[in-house]
Parts: C-alpha cells; structure tokens; sequence
C-alpha cells in the first residue's frame, strides 16, 4: 500500500494512455513525459504501461506499507532519495518529493505498478473528463503485479531539458504566409502560466501576415501548434480537445513531446523546423536509447 | 480525397463524404492506427509512427474509400428541461418570446456531425438561423452536467460539468458518456431529437 501524505499541485494516475477513442471526443491523455514515465518503470522491473504518479511542480510525501522499490524520473525535483534509478524503501520511511527546480513533471514508479482503475483500456488520468484519478492527500493507493523483470542497478540520466522544441509541418502549414512561420521559427517563446496538460500556451510576439482561414472544426494531432486570433499560439497537449478550430501553423514532433511535458510556465524555448524523414530517425534513436538505458 | 501529412504521426484526410468513410475505416482496422477523430469533412488518422509510415496509412485510406454506404444513425431522443441561465437573454436578442427559441430548438432533428472538446460532447446541427447566437464573450468558469447550449449553428449537451463558452438554454439528466464502457449516447452519423419536458 502507498499512503498520500501530502500532494503538490497536480498529481495523477497516468500510464501510456487511451487511444482508439477519439472519435467519441475522448483524447488518449497519458504520461505528459512519456519517455520519463517509461524509464522510471523499466527501472523498478514494471510492465512500461504499469500505471504510475505524474507529479507538477510540487512532488508529495508518500509512505508504504511494506518494503518497496521505487523510482523518481523526471524534471530536477528535491527528493529524498535519488531520481533516475531504483531505490529499496524499508516499510515506513516516508519518500519526499518537493519542489521542482527544473522541468515542470516527475514520475514515481513503484514495482508492481500503482492498482489502478482501467477505463476504455487505460488507467491514465484526464481531469477535465472525468477518466482516471487525481490524487490527494489521504489517498491510499494499492500495488499491482504488473512485474515484467528485476529492478535495474544504476542510474539513468537524461537531460530532459532542452530549449529547442523541434517541429514538423502542421495540418495547416500551407495555409499560412512566409512571414507568419517565420514568427513562429524566429521567436523565443515564454510558456504561459495558464498551461496545462491540456494546452501549454505561449506569449511572444504575435504571429501575424496569413494566418490561414476561418475554419471547421477538424480533428487535431498530439502537439498541434494552433494560433487563435491572437497571434499567439497554443500546443494542443496530451489531454487537448480531439477537434479544433484554429489553424494549425506546425506540429511538435512525436520525439520531444515529453519535453514539452517539461515546459512550465516561464520557460523559454524557440521551435526548430524538421523534416519527417528526421523526426522519425530521431524517434527510432530515442526508442532505442529508452530500450538500451535500463 | 485530398491528404495532408498533419504531423510525423497523423495523415488528415478531407473529403466531403467523411462520414462514410469514417464508418469505413472503422469497420476495416489496421494495427498501428491509434485514432480516428472525423469531422465535418475531414478524418483525422492517428498512428504510431514505429509501426506505420504517412504512406501506408494513405494506402490503407484509399484502399477503404469514402464510398461506404452510410446508413442513417439512430434517433437518440434527449428528455430536456427549458430552463437554462441564457435562455431568456437569446430570446431577447432573438426578439423572440422563450416559448419561441424552444419551440424552434426542439422543432427538428439535428445531425451528430462529430464529437470533441470532452468524452461524449456531439456537435450537433444545424440550429434554425434564426435562434443561431455566438458563443458567450466570457465563457462560464463552470457550466452544470448536463447543460443543453447553442453556439452558431450548432446546439450539443454538455455531459459532464465543464468550463464552456455555449449559450445555456436548457438542461437534461441523460447519461451523456460512460467511462467504464465506453458508451456515448450520441455518435457520429445519428439523429438527435430534443424533447421538451
């Protein structure tokens, strides 16, 4: 058993997420970094989908029941013991997670995997739907068996922190003027405090020339990068709506959509543009560096 | 069918047949697409790029067509209470009595054209021209479970309690989305009927 003795400001039950039903407006939520999320539990032997804690900002304090092997990945939090690997906690002793210093999301893996309700397949939190759990203080939370291996000996470090966000063309690129993707690849952007796992939204200059056109609503990929009227654009993230209607300027490429899970409100990035050919190589190299780390 | 490479991991098909095929992708899975969300006249495929490339996926698409039969959807009847917060201000925009706007609300079918924003929420059209009203300036913190709203011309029930920006005009106590089944009362392709209590 897992005892919430404290909670940040948003902790949830997330696992790799819900996907194959969008069509019904329910979008696949999930780890907002999944590549963290994934090594936190190939560290302490789980399943990768084994559900986990995603944390923002602020950790929490959390005791157990009986001795466990954990794992902290993720953003530079305080933390009582060391993140990027596993750790054997004695009954009782209380792991403390504080303050995140850099990056914005952790993630707490127990071996065994958090006991989780599944809904349409997935144990992933999306508040605004009302899937999933949000965790407070109190909460106890059971183990699952969801033991693939022994727990990993070593560290895994990852820097999770970059400040260039790579992009690919967009649903609605063609639509737009020179200089508004210009804007969007020139300009250093502030990541808003009104982000969420829903959207991270960014102040900077404001994207003007063509912006595309009045538009239905259509359905949206995993970091559609929109720009409403006012010129400054929104990164539809893990929990987004499955339609929108902005257009589209560029997408966040598959690979460092758990970079954009480290975004917190003040940091400052610029987008690089890269081709498909290029986002999948960087793909395949980042899934053989998550098999080959632990 | 005109295809637009909508990011590494995703082929945005637009045709004005999107529903059909839209059915059609759904009864012809193929391993490696991660989800479908149609639109008016568009479908959105979703993939996971390890295992499928923008070009299978086209492949897979225009082997499906969009010329699947598209039976009519069912009616899906929707027990409404005409009281919502908005309701008396858009019959006064409207210049039109309460009794007027719900007369012409629940006056005729409308189709499911889509869902989106939250499990279970159907974009539903098309609302008479003449009850049509924008989204609110301000959109609620907070709008209640339930809630029956109108934006533009197109009306939809909120099935859990939201931030949203609709005109409110009534309210209903269906069980608009299940969780743990999965079940959403309206899809894509069906008529909804509003029924006045």
């Amino acid at each position: 058993m897992i005892r919430v003795l404290s909670v940040g400001w948003m902790t949830t039950v997330q696992d790799l997420g819900r996907p194959g039903f969008s069509h019904l407006g329910v979008s696949a939520a999930g780890a907002a970094d999944p590549v963290s999320f994934r090594v936190a539990n190939r560290l302490v032997g789980n399943a990768e989908t084994a559900p986990a804690l995603e944390m923002t900002l602020k950790g929490g304090r959390f005791s157990f029941d009986g001795d466990v092997v954990v794992a902290v990945v993720g953003g530079e939090f305080d933390c009582s013991i060391s993140m990027g690997r596993a750790v054997l906690l004695a009954a009782g002793v209380v792991l403390d997670i504080g303050f995140c210093r850099a990056g914005a999301r952790c993630y707490l893996a127990v071996r065994g995997g958090i006991d989780a309700k599944y809904e349409l397949g997935s144990a992933s939190t999306h508040a605004l739907g009302g899937l999933g759990r949000v965790i407070g203080k109190g909460d106890v939370l059971g183990l699952a068996g969801l033991v693939v291996s022994d727990a990993v000996k070593g560290a895994v470090t990852r820097c999770v922190l970059r400040d260039r966000v790579r992009v690919t063309a967009g649903a609605g690129t063609d639509d737009f003027g020179g200089e508004a993707v210009m804007r969007l690849l020139t300009e250093e952007w502030t990541v808003r405090g009104q982000s969420n796992r829903q959207g991270i939204r960014l102040d900077g200059r404001a994207i003007v020339g063509r912006c595309g056109g009045s538009m239905q609503s259509e359905g949206v990929a995993l970091g559609a990068i929109q720009v409403p009227p006012s010129g400054l654009p929104v990164i539809l993230f893990v929990d987004s709506q499955t339609t929108g209607g902005y257009p589209v300027i560029a997408n966040v490429a598959s690979v460092d959509i758990g970079l954009v899970g480290q975004l917190r409100p003040g940091s400052r990035f610029r987008f690089e543009v890269i081709g498909f050919p290029e986002a999948l190589a960087l793909l395949v190299e980042q899934e053989e560096w998550i098999r080959g780390c632990v | 069918m005109k295809f637009v490479w909508s990011s590494d991991a995703s082929v945005l098909v637009r045709s004005e047949r999107a529903l059909g095929l839209f059915r059609g992708l759904r009864q012809r899975e193929l391993d490696g697409v991660t989800g479908l969300s149609p639109a008016r006249e568009s479908v959105m495929v979703r993939f996971d790029p390890l295992i499928l490339r923008h070009e299978d996926v086209k492949c897979w698409i225009q082997s499906v067509g969009d010329v699947c039969f598209v039976e009519e959807g069912k009616l899906v009847e929707i027990l409404t209470l005409y009281n919502g917060d908005d309701l008396e201000e858009l019959a006064s925009v409207c210049r039109m009595s309460t009794s007027e706007v719900v007369s012409r609300h629940c006056g005729r079918d409308y189709d499911a054209w889509f869902l989106g924003f939250v499990p279970g929420f159907a974009y539903l059209g098309e609302v008479d021209e003449t009850i049509s009203a924008p989204r609110r300036a301000v959109p609620r913190v907070l709008v209640p479970a339930g809630s029956v709203g109108i934006a533009g011309r197109q009306t939809g029930v909120y099935p859990r309690a939201t931030p949203g920006g609709w005109n409110l005009i009534g309210r209903t106590d269906e069980i608009m989305f299940d969780g743990s089944s999965g079940k959403s009362l309206i899809e894509p392709g069906d008529r909804v009927r509003f029924v006045p209590l």
